[in-house]
C-alpha cells in the first residue's frame, strides 16, 4: 500500500511519465498535465497537513520498505514538524511557478515541466527521508534538473552559472558524502551491521575529535547550499541567470534544504560538536550572512541580484536561529525558512512578470510603474513589506522569534543582527521607490499591462498566506513546537556536559502574547 | 639454496672477464693506423656495390612469418612424441590434443591460403 | 611423474572456451567461404557468445579445479567471465554499423574478438600463473591486430604499434616475474604457492611479485605505467576501444586479484603502502589530465585511467568485501563506458572528424534519445546517485573507509568532483549550445540499439536495485580467499 508520503513522491514521477507520451506538438497539454499532477501533489499534502497530528514530536506516517538490505539501506520516509512545512511551500510553489512561466518557456517544453517535476520530487525527498542515503541519493538526484533548467532556459552566462552551481554543490556534498561513509562505517562498528536509518544513527556514541570532523563535513556541505557568506558566490549566478520557475524554486525551497539539513542531521548527530561550535558559525551568519548580504543586496543594480544578496542575509537568520539552539531561536529558523520561501518566492515571481514584459531587470529600467500597474505595485508592495519583516506580514514572525532566541544567547550578536533588518528595509524599499514611484522615464515602459488573470492566479495564493501567517501564526507554530523540542532535548541529552545557553524547557513564545 | 646457483655466478664472472680482457687486449696490440677501408663493412672481401638500406617486397616478410610460425609449431611435435610412451595412461587423451593441435593449424593454413598470402604474384 | 587423469568432467569446465575457439575459427572460415552481405557473421559471433555465456552461467562453481589444476571453475572466475561475455557481446552488436561506414566490415573483427574473450576467460578462470599468461597473450595478441584494424589508417596503425612494444614489454615484465616466482617456490600453481605459504627465497620472492604486479599495472594503466593507453583509445576503431577499456580491464584486474590474493594472501598488507600511493597518483593523474582534452575518446582514454585508480582502492583495502567493491564496479563500468563508446562511435561520422567537444553542440535537439543516454552514462561514470557509478563508488568507497583509508577516499572524492566538471562539458555542449552545423546521421541500426538499451537499462538497474549483485559479488569473491 502506497503511503500518503510516497504519493508526494509519486505523483511528480507519474507526471513525468505522462510527460513522456505526450506529443511534443501539444504544449498547452503538456503545461496542463504538469500543473495537474503538482496541484495533485499539493493537494495530497494538504490532506497530510489536515491528518497531522499536534502533539507527537517523532516522525508521523512513517513508511518503510527495504531497498538494499544488503547494505542496511531501507526506504524510510517520515515527516515532522521541522519538515512539513517545507514540503507544503514545495508542493505549493511547484504549480506556481510552472503557470508563472506559462508563456516565458519558448523551447522544450517537455524538457522543461520534466526538469521541474523532477525537481519536486528531489527536494520532496530530501524533506522527507529517515535514512541517509536515501537523503544524499535525493540530494544529489535534485541537483541534475536544476542544472539543466539553469542550463538550457536560462540567460546569458547560462552555462557559467550552471557550471558553478552543480560545481559547488557537488563539492560540499561530495566531501559531505565522506561523513556519511565514515558514520556508516561508525554505526557498523557500534550495532555490529551497518545501517543508514537515521533513528539508528542518532544512537551512535562519538567523541568529541569524530564529531568535530563529521560536523564541519556536514556543515559545509549545507552552508554552501543555504549559502553562508564565503561559499555563497554560486548563488548570485544561479539565480540572476535561471528562469524564472527556476529562481523561484531555487529561493523559495532549494537553499531551505541546507537550513533543513542543519536541523535534521547536524544538530541531532553530531550534539556536542554542534554545541562547541555554533559560535562560529553565529558569528559567520550573523556578519557573513544577515549583515554582508544586506549590504551587498543594497548596491545592486540587478532586481534579481538583489533579491538573491537578501536572500543570503534572510538565510543568515536562519542559520542564527539554529545555532542560539534554544526553542525561540528554532521555532523562528523553521518558520522563517517557510516565510522566506513564500516572500522570495513572490519576489521571484514579480520580477519575473515584469521581465516577460520587458526583458531587463535593471532597476535603471524602470521608475513609475506603480501608476502603470497598480495592482502589480500593490502585491509588490506587500510582498516587500514581508521580507523585510513588518509586523502583521509573515516575515516578521519568524524574524522576531529568531532574535528573541538570540537575545537570549547573546546582546552582542542580537545587535547586529538587527541591523539586518533595517538594512533590509532600507534595500528593499529603495529598490521598490525606485522601481514603483516616480516619474515614468523610460518610454518603453508607458505602454505596460498590468497582472494578467494567470499571474494573479499565481500570486494571489502568495499574498493569502503571507498574510495569514503574519496574523495567525499559531497553527504553524504549534506544530513546529514539538518537534523542535525534542530536537533540542536530544541535543541537551547528547552534548556530553556541554551546556546549552538556555534550557529547552522555557515555554515558547508566540509573539501575540509578546 | 641460492648457493645451487654459485657455478652459474662464477660461470657469468668468467664469460664477462675473458670479453673484457680480450676486448682490452685487441685494444692494446693493434696496429694504430686507420684507412677507408677499415671502415667500410665487410663483404667477403669485396667492395660493397649499393646502399645497405634496401627496400624489400612485402611478399618477402609475409612467407617469412608464415614460415616462422609453422616451423616453430612443428618443433612442438617432438616433446610431445618423446615423451608420449611415458603417458600411456592418458594416451588418448595427448593422442587428440595433438590432433587439435594440428587442426588449429590446418584451420590456420586454410586461411592463409584462401587469403592469398601464400600467392607470389 | 604425471599424476593427474583426464576426466570428461575438465572438458566440461572449459566448454565455454572450447565454444569461442570453435566459433572463433568457424567465423574465419564463413569469411572465406561466404561472400556479399556479412550480416551472417554479426549473427553468430553473437550466438557464440550468448551459447558461451549460457554455458558459464549453467556451470557449477563449486570451486573443482581441472587438468591438474591449471584452470579453476568458482564464482570469481564466472562472474567475470560474464563480464567479459558480456562486452564482447555487446562489442559483436555494436561494431557492425562502424565497419561498414569505413567499408571495412569482415569476419576477422567478430573472430579477433571471440580470440581475445577466450584469452581473457583463460586469465580469469586460469588456476597456473603460465595458464593466465597464456591467456594474456592470446588476448593481448588479438587486441594488437585489433587496433591495427583499418591498416590503412595511420593513427590506427600507431596505435597498434605502440600497443605491441608497450605490450609486449608488459608481457615481458609478467613473464620474468612469473620466472623468479618459479625459482623461489619451485611451482607456477597459484594453489600450491597458497599451500606452501612460505617461500625458499624472500629475495626471489619480492622480485618476481613485484614484476607480475608491474606486468598488471600496464595492463590495467595505473600512473606510471598508463603512457600508451590515451594513444591507443584513441587510434584504435572505437568499438574495440570500448572493448577494451571495459573487459580488458576487468579480465586483468581479475588476474591480479586471483594473484594476489588467492596467491600470496600474506602480502596484501605489506604491499598496501604501495597500492595507496598507485591508486592516489592514478586517479588524480588520470582526472587531472582528462580535464584538458578537447577528443572526446582521449578524455574517455583518460577517464578510464581514472578508473582504474578507484578500482585500485579495492586491492589497497586488500579485504574481501574490497574485491566485492571491485567486482560489482567492474560490472558496473561495463556498461557505463561501453555505452558511452556506443554514443561516441555514433557521433564520431565516418571520417572521425566529429570527435572534439565542439562537434556535440546542439545534437539533444536533433537526438533527444541518444544525447539522453550519453547524458546518463556521463552522470554514471560521474558517480551521480541512481546510477551503477554511484552504488559501485559507494561499495568500494565505504569499505576503504572501513579499513581506515579516510585520507585516500577524500583524494578520491575529490577526483570525483574533477570529474564532474569534464563529464558535464559533454552534456553542456550537448543540451546548452546551439547546433552548429546540420549533419545528417543515418538512423542507428537495430542491433546497435538494442545493445544501446541494454547499457541504458543496466546502469539504471544495478545503480537502483544493486542488492541481487551485491550479494552475487560477495560470493564470487569467498572463492579467492
Amino acid at each position: 500500500m502506497i503511503g500518503i508520503l510516497s504519493l508526494h513522491i509519486i505523483l511528480p514521477m507519474l507526471g513525468i511519465l505522462a510527460l513522456i507520451f505526450i506529443p511534443d506538438k501539444e504544449k498547452s497539454l503538456m503545461k496542463v498535465v504538469a500543473i495537474g499532477f503538482t496541484l495533485a501533489t499539493f493537494v495530497v499534502s494538504v490532506v497530510m497537513l489536515a491528518k497531522f497530528e499536534i502533539g507527537p514530536s517523532d516522525m508521523q506516517f512513517v513508511e518503510y520498505a527495504e531497498w538494499i538490505p544488503q547494505w542496511g539501506i531501507s526506504y524510510k520516509i517520515g515527516v515532522d514538524g521541522i519538515s512539513l512545512f517545507l514540503i507544503l511551500i514545495t508542493t505549493l510553489l511547484t504549480p506556481l511557478s510552472l503557470l508563472s512561466s506559462w508563456n516565458s518557456i519558448n523551447e522544450g517544453h517537455k524538457g522543461f515541466l520534466v526538469s521541474m517535476l523532477a525537481l519536486e520530487v528531489g527536494i520532496i525527498g530530501v524533506f522527507l527521508s529517515m535514512d541517509l542515503f536515501l537523503f544524499y541519493v535525493f540530494w544529489e538526484v535534485m541537483l541534475i534538473p536544476m542544472y539543466f533548467i539553469i542550463g538550457i532556459w536560462g540567460g546569458e552566462k547560462r552555462i557559467y552559472a550552471a557550471v558553478k552551481f552543480i560545481i559547488y554543490t557537488m563539492f560540499g556534498s561530495l566531501l559531505m558524502l565522506v561523513a556519511i561513509f565514515w558514520l556508516y562505517y561508525l554505526s557498523s562498528e557500534q550495532f555490529g551491521s551497518p545501517t543508514t536509518d537515521l533513528l539508528m544513527l542518532y544512537k551512535l556514541e562519538l567523541p568529541y575529535n569524530t564529531q568535530f570532523w563529521l560536523f564541519l563535513a556536514f556543515t559545509l556541505s549545507f552552508a554552501i547550499k543555504i549559502p553562508l557568506f564565503p561559499f555563497h558566490t554560486w548563488l548570485p549566478d544561479a539565480h540572476v541567470e535561471a528562469p524564472t520557475a527556476g529562481s523561484v524554486i531555487l529561493a523559495g525551497v532549494l537553499l531551505k534544504m541546507g537550513g533543513y539539513g542543519l536541523l535534521r542531521y547536524c544538530l541531532p548527530l553530531f550534539p556536542e560538536a554542534t554545541v562547541r561550535l555554533a559560535p562560529y558559525l553565529i558569528s559567520l551568519a550573523v556578519f557573513g550572512g544577515i549583515i554582508y548580504g544586506a549590504l551587498v543586496a543594497m548596491v545592486q543594480p540587478d532586481m534579481k541580484k538583489l533579491i538573491a544578496y537578501s536572500s543570503v542575509s534572510h538565510m543568515g537568520f536562519v542559520v542564527l536561529g539554529i545555532f542560539v539552539l534554544n526553542q525561540q531561536g528554532l521555532q523562528g529558523a523553521v518558520i522563517q525558512m517557510v516565510n522566506h520561501g513564500l516572500s522570495t518566492g513572490a519576489l521571484f515571481l514579480l520580477v519575473g512578470f515584469i521581465y516577460e514584459r520587458r526583458h531587463s531587470r535593471l532597476i535603471s529600467e524602470y521608475g513609475g510603474i506603480a501608476k502603470i500597474m497598480p495592482f502589480y505595485a500593490a502585491t509588490f508592495l506587500i510582498v516587500v513589506l514581508s521580507s523585510l519583516g513588518l509586523p502583521g506580514l509573515n516575515g516578521f514572525v519568524g524574524e522576531f522569534l529568531i532574535l528573541v532566541g538570540s537575545f537570549k544567547y547573546s546582546i552582542f550578536f542580537t545587535t547586529f543582527a538587527a541591523t539586518g533588518v533595517i538594512l533590509a528595509a532600507v534595500y528593499l524599499l529603495w529598490m521598490y521607490q525606485r522601481v514603483m514611484f516616480g516619474k515614468v522615464t523610460n518610454e518603453k515602459n508607458s505602454g505596460l499591462s498590468d497582472l494578467s488573470l494567470r499571474e494573479k492566479w499565481v500570486i494571489v495564493p502568495l499574498i493569502v498566506l503571507i498574510v495569514f501567517i503574519g496574523i495567525y501564526p499559531k497553527p504553524i507554530l504549534d506544530r513546529i513546537e514539538p518537534s523542535v523540542t525534542n530536537l533540542l532535548n536530544v541535543v541537551q541529552a547528547n552534548s556530553n556536559g556541554e551546556k546549552l545557553k538556555i534550557s529547552p524547557d522555557v515555554t515558547p513564545v508566540s509573539p501575540e502574547r509578546n | 639454496m641460492l648457493g645451487e646457483y654459485l657455478p652459474l655466478f662464477f660461470l657469468g664472472v668468467i664469460v664477462f672477464g675473458l670479453i673484457a680482457v680480450m676486448l682490452f687486449l685487441v685494444r692494446l696490440l693493434q696496429p694504430k693506423r686507420r684507412s677507408e677501408t677499415d671502415l667500410e663493412p665487410y663483404e667477403s672481401g669485396t667492395t660493397p656495390t649499393s646502399f645497405a638500406r634496401t627496400r624489400f617486397s612485402v611478399k618477402f616478410f609475409i612467407i617469412a612469418i608464415i614460415f616462422i610460425i609453422f616451423d616453430i609449431e612443428v618443433v612442438f611435435m617432438y616433446p610431445w612424441a618423446v615423451v608420449f610412451k611415458e603417458l600411456l595412461n592418458i594416451g588418448t587423451f595427448i593422442f587428440i590434443e595433438m590432433l587439435t593441435f594440428l587442426g588449429i593449424l590446418v584451420v590456420g593454413l586454410i586461411y592463409v591460403w584462401k587469403m592469398g598470402a601464400l600467392e607470389w604474384d | 611423474m604425471i599424476d593427474f587423469q583426464i576426466v570428461p568432467a575438465d572438458f566440461y569446465l572449459l566448454l565455454p572456451e572450447m565454444v569461442l575457439s570453435v566459433g572463433a575459427m568457424l567465423l574465419l572460415f564463413l569469411e572465406l567461404f561466404l561472400k556479399g552481405n556479412k550480416t551472417v557473421q554479426q549473427w553468430t559471433a553473437f550466438a557464440i557468445f550468448v551459447v558461451a555465456l549460457s554455458l558459464l552461467l549453467s556451470q557449477e562453481s563449486s570451486g573443482a579445479t581441472g587438468f591438474g589444476m591449471m584452470v579453476r571453475s568458482d564464482l570469481f572466475g564466472q562472474f567475470i567471465s560474464a563480464v567479459v561475455l558480456i562486452g564482447g557481446g555487446l562489442t559483436v552488436l555494436l561494431g557492425k554499423e562502424y565497419l561498414v561506414s569505413r567499408e571495412w566490415h569482415r569476419g576477422e573483427y567478430y573472430s579477433l574478438l571471440l580470440f581475445a574473450s577466450v584469452g581473457m576467460l583463460f586469465m580469469v578462470r586460469g588456476l597456473d600463473l603460465l595458464v593466465i599468461f597464456l591467456g594474456l597473450e592470446l588476448l593481448s595478441i588479438s587486441l594488437y591486430i585489433l587496433v591495427g584494424y583499418f591498416r590503412d589508417r595511420l593513427f590506427s596503425n600507431e596505435a597498434a604499434l605502440k600497443y605491441l612494444l608497450l605490450g609486449a614489454f608488459a608481457s615481458g615484465f609478467l613473464l620474468y616475474g612469473i620466472a623468479y616466482t618459479y625459482g623461489s617456490y619451485g611451482t607456477t600453481n597459484l594453489n600450491e604457492i597458497r599451500t606452501m605459504g612460505s617461500p625458499e627465497s624472500m629475495t626471489f620472492h619480492w622480485i618476481g611479485l613485484s614484476l607480475i604486479l608491474v606486468g598488471f599495472s600496464f595492463k590495467v594503466a595505473l600512473v606510471p605505467f598508463h603512457m600508451w593507453l590515451p594513444d591507443v583509445y584513441q587510434g584504435a576503431p572505437t568499438p574495440v576501444t570500448g572493448f577494451m577499456a571495459t573487459t580488458t580491464k576487468a579480465a586483468a584486474f581479475a588476474a591480479m586479484l586471483r594473484i594476489l590474493f588467492y596467491g600470496f594472501p600474506a602480502d596484501i598488507a605489506e604491499w598496501m603502502p604501495l597500492f595507496w600511493f598507485l591508486s592516489a597518483v592514478t586517479m588524480t593523474v588520470g582526472n587531472v589530465i582528462a580535464l584538458q582534452q578537447s577528443n572526446l575518446k582521449r578524455m574517455l582514454a583518460y577517464s578510464a585511467i581514472a578508473h582504474a585508480g578507484y578500482l585500485m582502492i579495492g586491492v589497497t583495502v586488500g579485504t574481501e568485501t574490497g574485491a566485492a567493491g571491485m567486482l560489482f564496479y567492474l560490472l558496473g563500468y561495463l556498461f557505463m563506458n561501453i555505452g558511452a563508446f556506443a554514443v561516441v562511435q555514433y557521433f564520431e561520422g565516418k571520417d572521425e572528424t566529429r570527435l572534439d567537444f565542439e562537434s556535440y553542440a546542439g545534437l539533444a535537439k536533433k537526438h533527444p534519445l541518444i544525447s539522453l543516454a550519453m547524458t546518463l552514462f556521463m552522470f554514471a561514470l560521474a558517480g551521480f546517485p541512481l546510477t551503477v557509478g554511484f552504488t559501485g563508488k559507494f561499495y568500494i568507497f565505504t569499505t576503504a573507509i572501513n579499513q581506515g583509508f579516510v585520507w585516500l577516499i577524500v583524494i578520491a572524492v575529490l577526483n570525483s568532483l574533477i570529474s564532474v566538471y569534464y563529464y558535464l562539458r559533454v552534456v553542456i555542449y550537448m543540451y546548452m549550445k546551439p547546433l552548429e552545423e546540420e549533419i545528417e546521421f543515418s538512423p542507428m541500426e537495430l542491433p546497435a540499439k538494442v545493445a544501446l538499451t541494454v547499457c541504458v537499462y543496466a546502469v539504471l538497474h544495478l545503480g537502483v536495485l544493486p542488492g541481487n549483485f551485491i550479494t552475487l559479488a560477495r560470493e564470487a569473491v569467498s572463492a579467492i580467499f
